[in-house]
């Protein structure tokens, strides 16, 4: 295990690229010019449920979210617990994977089938996944400060073509549109971090899992928002909420004189590096599930089968585009149990119980008949 | 052409892999493996005649909508 330790720096990383890899899906905002705002309101909404994903990692240092979960509850109540979250990893690793699927085919190759596409996809993610945590971490965080810095790139070429007028009138929609909006955000960017949980089983021994989280979350946020910023003065509202990859098409508009155009390419680069990199944590995720719950002893061995499963899972859920955003109004109530109920039922219990345990050392320490007892 | 891509990535995920796990023995790794690469190979070969195969994304709507849970 001591091989696969993710340093506090990588796993922030990962959640970095788990926050932005959601830029992708910036085609279903509703709330034109406030998008942004519902970014930042989103992040903040979310705090305390990142805060409990850390409290859960901190109550059980070095354990993974799996291991706690049949501590916990023990054999039935554990696996029920494992099955839920294999089954949310599974299913997300191949909404992730449309994703893409969708984004490449409607950029780039129209007429390709999107099987083949999903294939190509998946297997780059499979080779990620069949290799330890280490190289995951390693590999996040130079996905990070690649995508962070083609971000600026994009942002600093975009001065001669945006309108600062676009993001007016601020706080233009009602507290419900909102609400709405933020919950979406919430759930869709922020709260899938749940499955970085599953792998802290090989987090960096003495690393805090609070710094890891509240800094990926953090870099992610203030990352998304100047995305959706961008995105907005370039295009305005309209477009914005019209355009399904709303960073594909700002990008578009963007050239230097004439000798450096078609800088899309590079929104294409970072949303592919950003998505094989979710999919092979889901797909990490959901193979130890499955490894756990049927006793094989390397989860690695599982990462093909369950492939194969996510890649028939990805070629069944949409018909097109259109009904894929459409599902992320589905998809923010069905996520609920798996990225809040079940993991506050998990806290619960833990709380519960390494307080017994305390307390049950404690009273072992004051009692003075145990001090003479030779047990 | 697509069948054909999905026959072809079939053989060559199990040829490759599945034929280093029934070497090892295990009888519940060679289980739980037949049974994902049996499934997901039905599904994809299905899915490449271009035969409908319902999803789950559908089921989840219908379900929220008859619990009203949303709109």
């Amino acid at each position: 295990m001591q091989s696969e330790t993710m340093s506090v720096r990588n796993t922030g990383s990962l959640i970095v690229l788990m926050v932005l890899s959601s830029t992708i899906l910036s085609g279903a905002a509703t709330l034109g010019q406030d998008t942004w705002l519902s970014v930042l309101l989103g992040a903040a909404a979310s705090a305390p449920v990142l805060w409990m994903y850390c409290r859960i990692s901190r109550l059980f240092p070095g354990m993974g979210l799996f291991s706690i979960a049949e501590d916990l509850f023990g054999k039935i109540g554990g696996r029920v617990v494992i099955a839920l979250m294999s089954w949310y990893a599974l299913h997300l690793c191949a909404l992730v994977v449309r994703d893409f699927a969708e984004y490449t085919v409607l950029i780039a190759l129209q007429e390709t089938p999107r099987i083949p596409i999903m294939m190509a996809i998946l297997l780059t993610a499979v080779y990620l996944s069949k290799n330890d945590f280490k190289l995951l971490g390693r590999w996040s965080l130079i996905i990070t400060v690649s995508v962070l810095a083609n971000l600026l790139f994009t942002i600093l070429l975009s001065f001669g073509v945006i309108d600062i007028t676009n993001i007016k009138p601020v706080l233009n929609h009602s507290v419900q549109q909102f609400a709405s909006d933020t919950f979406t955000v919430g759930t869709v960017v922020f709260c899938e971090t749940i499955l970085v949980l599953v792998l802290f089983g090989s987090f960096q021994k003495g690393g805090s899992p609070y710094k890891a989280y509240f800094g990926g979350v953090l870099l992610g946020s203030v990352a998304l928002t100047l995305v959706v910023l961008r995105n907005l003065l370039i295009l305005g509202p309209d477009l914005l909420m019209a355009a399904s990859f709303p960073s594909y098409m700002a990008v578009r508009i963007i050239r230097l004189g004439s000798f450096l155009e078609r800088l899309e390419s590079i929104i294409s680069f970072n949303l592919i590096l950003m998505g094989v990199t979710k999919i092979s944590l889901c797909l990490s995720s959901a193979s130890m599930g499955v490894a756990q719950l049927f006793n094989v002893q390397d989860h690695k061995r599982l990462v093909i089968p369950v492939s194969f499963l996510v890649l028939a899972l990805s070629s069944v859920l949409f018909e097109s585009m259109p009904e894929l955003i459409g599902f992320i109004k589905a998809y923010r109530v069905y996520a609920l149990p798996f990225q809040l109920f079940i993991p506050l039922l998990v806290w619960i219990t833990a709380e519960i119980k390494t307080r017994g345990q305390k307390n049950e050392t404690k009273l072992h320490d004051l009692d003075p008949s145990d001090q003479s007892s030779p047990h | 052409m697509v069948t054909a891509i999905v026959v072809f990535y079939f053989i060559l995920t199990m040829g490759l892999d599945f034929r280093i796990t029934i070497k090892s023995g295990k009888h519940n790794e060679i289980w739980i493996y037949s049974v994902c690469f049996l499934i997901g190979f039905a599904v994809l070969f299905l899915r490449s005649l271009d035969i409908a195969v319902p999803g789950p994304s559908r089921f989840i709507v219908n379900l929220l909508e008859k619990l009203s849970l949303i709109k």
